[in-house]
């Protein structure tokens, strides 16, 4: 369970598991989504697999990965997505907030 | 892989089958009434059930075709939810309620869904095949 939890508190590891949801994906088609290097998506890749998270098969030259998430993982995934969003609109409010100017008291 | 899933369906068939004789006997023993047995004896199906409908999505299975890939994800995903939520109603209702018509109707009413979707998976899996062969 601890590599559940490990896998779902990255937000590029999350957004891979969201896209994974429409349909399985090549690793390439994967990575064209995030703006990072090939060996750290592979890195990610690798823990997902841990996790038991991803099925990976290979398909002649590409590497095909489909979601492996149990009904409970998958809630946890929709709870964390969620909770995350929450922080951080209220983080971006609380931002907001501290640069409006100070209003003057009568 | 064969072996580790049949080693869990015979551990699972073993409390199943344990917790019935154990609840048959506290029934002979005086200690639960005969409703009671009926009533544990469901709410422990419907917790069964819900653990199936929990590991259901895990079982993937070999690769297809991406368009069946991606409606046998998705069937499985449905029914998953459909089954581990109707076990927790079905045992829920079992639990709370006399008349056993509504944890029935619901279970059937998750099973309906699930063949339902299952059906319109396979004909949408079945036209776009069509489609994609030459003519």
């Amino acid at each position: 369970m601890n590599a559940v939890f490990k896998a779902l508190s990255d937000p590029t590891r999350r957004h891979v598991l969201e896209l994974l949801r429409d349909r399985p994906m090549t690793a390439g088609e994967l990575s064209d989504h995030f703006p990072v290097s090939k060996p750290t998506m592979s890195a990610h890749f690798a823990v997902l697999r841990e996790a038991d998270l991803v099925d990976v098969r290979k398909s002649g030259k590409a590497v095909i990965y489909r979601l492996k998430l149990s009904v409970l993982e998958d809630a946890l995934l929709g709870f964390v997505g969620a909770f995350s969003a929450v922080a951080g609109s209220a983080g971006s409010a609380k931002t907001a907030v501290s640069q409006l100017p100070e209003e003057s008291t009568p | 892989m064969i072996h580790r899933n049949l080693t869990i369906a015979l551990i699972a068939a073993g409390i199943y089958l344990g917790g019935a004789f154990a609840l048959k006997a506290a029934e002979h023993a005086g200690a639960i009434s005969h409703a009671t047995t009926i009533r544990a004896y469901a709410v422990f199906t419907g917790l069964a059930l819900a653990v199936y409908g929990n590991f259901l999505p895990k079982s993937i299975g070999r690769l297809r075709s991406p368009v069946a890939d991606m409606r046998m994800q998705s069937v499985l995903r449905v029914s998953g939810w459909a089954f581990m939520l109707g076990g927790i109603g079905y045992a829920l209702t079992s639990l709370f309620t006399l008349s056993s018509a509504i944890p029935i109707a619901l279970l059937a009413s998750a099973t309906a869904y699930v063949l339902g979707y299952s059906v319109w998976a396979f004909m949408e899996c079945s036209s776009s095949k069509q489609e994609r062969r030459p003519t």
